[in-house]
């Protein structure tokens, strides 16, 4: 059980001992671990997504009484597969009023800030590529990154749709930014720090979800939010705004889109399993086994929220964040903030 | 100050929730609606004059063809025109089963009014759930007529083949199902406080301007008149059954809503009432194979269809082919509110607009 | 409370995520078809009369068929017998008007082609072993359709014999006014083509006759004052 456990560990030393032997100095080698760290994410993040992209579209399927893909392969399981070969094959088209820089780079920058965002993610015990000091403040200014490359797409694209798009996209997730870090301070409150670690150790005893439940009602409407995901997926809309920022995105450059919202997906969820349900803690399995299974729970909700609930009005949207919300977690602080003075 | 513009964006003909080929060239300040312009005419087909080149029995099927939701209803008003013009009385045994395939028709086209509401403002699952008990309705038109959704089933004078005996168990299975179906659509959209919240004291209509308008049907009723054909003016054998009509308050998209959910619940009755007095006997009256009217003869016959007052106008010119067809479509008149209605409202109350107003474009185009 | 309904809205869906599907998997189930399934129209020519309801009854001109008679008897046999799929709406106006029920619908519905000619039905029997009456067989092939266009023909030769012979009485019955006949076929006068044309839409359509006569006469009375 052990060396299952600290099997990922026990490799990354491995490599660098090795690398050292080759004759490289320590920094090097840290640098050439960091570089197979990343394409690692990317590798996982890629063939997570897959499975994802999968598991909703069985999800969905199983709650509306059908099916979902069962073609290819066992249980439909190469479905995603054969779906991104087909986007990868599809010609690339690029309207012609288009502001072509900014219209290319935006996926880019999407799916970049996406990736970012699972620096500091422990995947397991002492398994973060970078343990930030300030490691959730890192999750949250990184991921309200994402605003802008979807008033990019929207912007480049030269469309009326993408544009509006782009308009509810900028104003809902930075409403919904507020709550989202508010919503994250009284965890932090009680743990008494910024990083990922010290917050999963503060959980030893229980899980902050039994000590802050409000906030994590908040931070998981507003990570909704946060997401694009129904009921607030307002950016995208389908029936109303046909296909919001991405109305002009076909082939792989709509595809990186589509990725980056599942990674976002996943790491949103993977942050609320490290600040509420204790991170990678957990008995009998490894620990790089057990924030995946918690965080894959968390997203099993998220798809069970979007397939059952209506979208929400932009103006009953803005006005939830405004005027419940904040007022909402703001309350939460001065509670969490009260409880902790007086249990000192 | 930031300088500030309209701007002008087509919903539609090709948009998601369309209901068709609906184009509403609208006019928005942000997400605000100033104004908006319905243009029409991408799914014409022509009916009209089609019928002028058809005998009156070969312009049956093509009836079903306007509104394909309710497929029943369209083909039914049709007949009964032709039978006003001919003076010919339908047998008991047909006035009964036509009035059962209508009023199914109309839960058809009714349920999925409530799906494709559900879809169009975001709640997919809700349409999924309508289509799968809408199936139901679906497979007892292919036990009567072989088709599930353009039957071609009325005949002039009767219907086309008696009911078949697996119908009866069927159509009692469903009435008994529809409570729970009608509480899965209560319990999954009527009830939720999201669905309530965007179509509440959205798209309001005053009665005074309905009825301006010549919006008919549950749109009107939905504006709090009771005003329906079935009732003021009975055709077929309506004045038997006892139904009431339900009436909304505000003529909001809510009360058009509910209108649709109440009046599944009533067409159910009439069924019951319809299957327990189903009395034997002759299908189809005796009608000349080759139907030729008196020269100069016309007729005006109008039901309530599942959109409103369904009318048929219909001249004769003594040949076997009518001189000239018309169709009183609903949703043509009904979309007439849609700029009223949506004006000062938000984009998002634009698309709940279309689909509690619920056009079906193959009726309005024609 | 709000959110009450939310919440039961999700009981629902959890409630069905446990379900088993309720969606046919076409290919490997079968559908199950009732007996009046329309699926393919299908003659059986044994039946067949050649009377010709169908085709007269067809809303959409689907089918059509060529005849000859036999040389024995006069008997009707059917030469060819095409049903255009493509067309079809599945009315049962056909099926109904078939006086002997040889014509029906079959439960076949899975006939997607990758032309249009491949969806088409014709019946092409071997007749070598008949004899056909020769004469009547040019005349007959073309099927109901062909005969009517015969009957215009004739119609149409006779009135342009009746203009010639007595242009007041045949044109006066469109126009109502003998003086105005007579003026028209002098505009008319040796014209072939004018001649045929006017007799042509006598014979197909009174009215129009009368509308594009009245429209002749004005442009002849334009054309002597002007």
């Amino acid at each position: 059980m052990r060396g299952a456990e600290t099997f990922f560990i026990d490799l990354a030393r491995l490599i660098v001992t090795w690398l050292e032997k080759q004759g490289m100095s320590p920094l090097v080698a840290d640098i050439v671990l960091l570089v197979i760290q990343f394409i690692c994410i990317a590798a996982i993040v890629t063939v997570n997504i897959i499975i994802l992209i999968w598991l909703e579209r069985k999800i969905s399927g199983f709650i509306q009484q059908r099916l979902g893909p069962n073609r290819l392969g066992p249980w439909g399981i190469f479905q995603t597969i054969a779906d991104a070969i087909k986007l990868l094959t599809k010609e690339d088209i690029i309207p012609s009023q288009t502001d072509k820089i900014i219209f290319r780079t935006a996926p880019i920058v999407f799916i970049v800030i996406s990736l970012m965002l699972y620096v500091v993610i422990p995947f397991g015990d002492g398994m973060a590529i970078v343990d930030l000091n300030m490691g959730v403040l890192y999750f949250i200014s990184v991921g309200s990154l994402g605003t802008i490359a979807l008033l990019m797409a929207g912007w480049g694209s030269n469309n009326k749709w993408s544009l509006l798009g782009a308009m509810r996209a900028v104003a809902q997730m930075i409403s919904y930014e507020i709550p989202l870090a508010f919503s994250l301070l009284g965890v932090i409150m009680i743990a008494g720090s910024l990083k990922m670690s010290d917050i999963i150790a503060a959980q030893n005893n229980v899980w902050f979800v039994f000590l802050q439940p409000v906030a994590f009602i908040t931070y998981f409407i507003a990570a909704t939010a946060e997401l694009n995901r129904g009921p607030f997926d307002m950016p995208e809309a389908e029936q109303e705004l046909t296909a919001g920022a991405y109305t002009e995105y076909s082939g792989m450059r709509w595809a990186l889109f589509f990725l980056a919202e599942y990674t976002n997906l996943f790491a949103v969820s993977a942050m609320a399993a490290v600040m509420f349900f204790g991170g990678w803690q957990g008995p009998w399995l490894p620990s790089w086994l057990w924030l995946p299974i918690k965080a894959y729970i968390i997203m099993l909700v998220f798809f069970w929220l979007k397939w059952t609930l209506p979208r929400i009005r932009m103006d009953h949207l803005m006005s939830f964040s405004w005027k419940v919300l904040i007022p909402v977690t703001l309350v939460n602080l001065v509670v969490t903030g009260c409880v902790l003075q007086f249990f000192k | 100050m930031i300088e500030s513009d309209f701007i002008t964006i087509n919903v539609g003909p090709q948009h998601p929730s369309t209901h068709g080929g609906l184009h509403a060239e609208t006019v928005l300040d942000g997400e605000h609606i100033v104004d908006v312009k319905v243009h029409l005419g991408y799914v014409h087909r022509s009916v009209e004059k089609i019928a002028e080149s058809r005998t009156y029995t070969q312009f049956i099927p093509y009836n079903s063809r306007l509104d394909y939701l309710a497929t029943h209803l369209p083909a039914m008003g049709y007949c009964q025109a032709v039978e006003k013009l001919l003076g010919v009385t339908v047998p008991e045994r047909a006035e009964y089963i036509r009035v059962i395939m209508a009023e199914l028709s109309r839960i058809a086209s009714h349920m999925l009014f409530i799906g494709s509401l559900a879809i169009d403002i975001g709640a997919t699952t809700g349409l999924i759930y309508c289509f799968r008990d809408r199936e139901r309705i679906m497979d007892m038109f292919e036990m009567t007529s072989g088709q599930r959704l353009i039957a071609s089933y009325m005949r002039i004078g009767g219907i086309a083949e008696d009911l078949p005996e697996e119908f009866y168990p069927a159509v009692k299975s469903f009435l008994d199902d529809l409570p729970y179906m009608l509480d899965e659509y209560n319990n999954l959209l009527t009830g939720n406080e999201i669905l309530q919240a965007r179509l509440k004291n959205t798209g309001i209509l005053p009665a005074d301007k309905a009825i301006a308008y010549g919006v008919s049907g549950p749109n009107l009723r939905a504006s709090g008149i009771a005003y329906d054909i079935r009732k003021a003016e009975p055709y077929s054998i309506y004045e038997r059954f006892d139904f009431d009509v339900p009436i909304g308050s505000k003529g909001d998209n809510w009360d058009r809503f509910l209108m649709r959910i109440r009046e599944i619940e009533e067409s159910a009755k009439i069924i019951r009432q319809a299957l327990q007095d189903l009395p034997e006997g002759e299908i189809r009256a005796k009608v000349p194979r080759i139907i030729k009217p008196e020269k100069g003869a016309e007729v005006y016959h109008r039901i309530e269809s599942s959109k409103g007052e369904l009318g048929f106008y219909i001249v004769s010119d003594g040949s076997e082919k009518p001189y000239r067809l018309h169709v009183r479509a609903p949703s043509f008149i009904n979309l007439g509110v849609l700029p009223l209605i949506s004006r000062g409202g938000k984009l998002q109350d634009l698309i709940a607009n279309i689909a509690t107003l619920d056009p079906v474009l193959g009726e309005a185009d024609r | 409370m709000w959110g009450s309904g939310i919440l039961k809205g999700l009981a629902i869906t959890l409630k069905h995520l446990f379900e088993w599907d309720i969606t046919e998997q076409y290919p490997e189930e079968r559908p199950n078809l009732y007996p009046r399934f329309r699926g393919r129209l299908i003659l059986n020519p044994e039946k067949c009369i050649v009377c010709g309801m169908c085709v007269k009854t067809c809303p959409n001109n689907v089918l059509s068929f060529t005849q000859a008679r036999l040389k024995e008897g006069k008997k009707k046999v059917l030469t060819s017998y095409t049903i255009d799929h493509q067309y079809c709406m599945f009315c049962n106006l056909c099926v109904e008007a078939c006086p002997t029920g040889g014509l029906y619908f079959s439960h076949d519905f899975e006939w997607a082609a990758f032309n249009r000619e491949d969806i088409k039905f014709v019946y092409e029997p071997d007749l070598s072993h008949l004899e056909l009456a020769s004469d009547d067989a040019e005349a007959g092939e073309k099927g109901i359709r062909a005969s009517k266009e015969d009957k215009n023909e004739k119609l149409i030769n006779a009135t342009i014999i009746a203009i010639r012979k007595n242009p007041a009485k045949a044109l006066g019955k469109i126009l109502n006014d003998e003086s105005e006949a007579l003026k028209l076929a002098e505009m008319i006068g040796e014209d072939e083509n004018k001649l045929r044309k006017m007799a042509e839409l006598i014979v197909i359509d009174k009215e129009k006759a009368a509308k594009v006569a009245r429209a002749f006469l004005v442009k002849g009375q334009k054309k002597e004052e002007g």
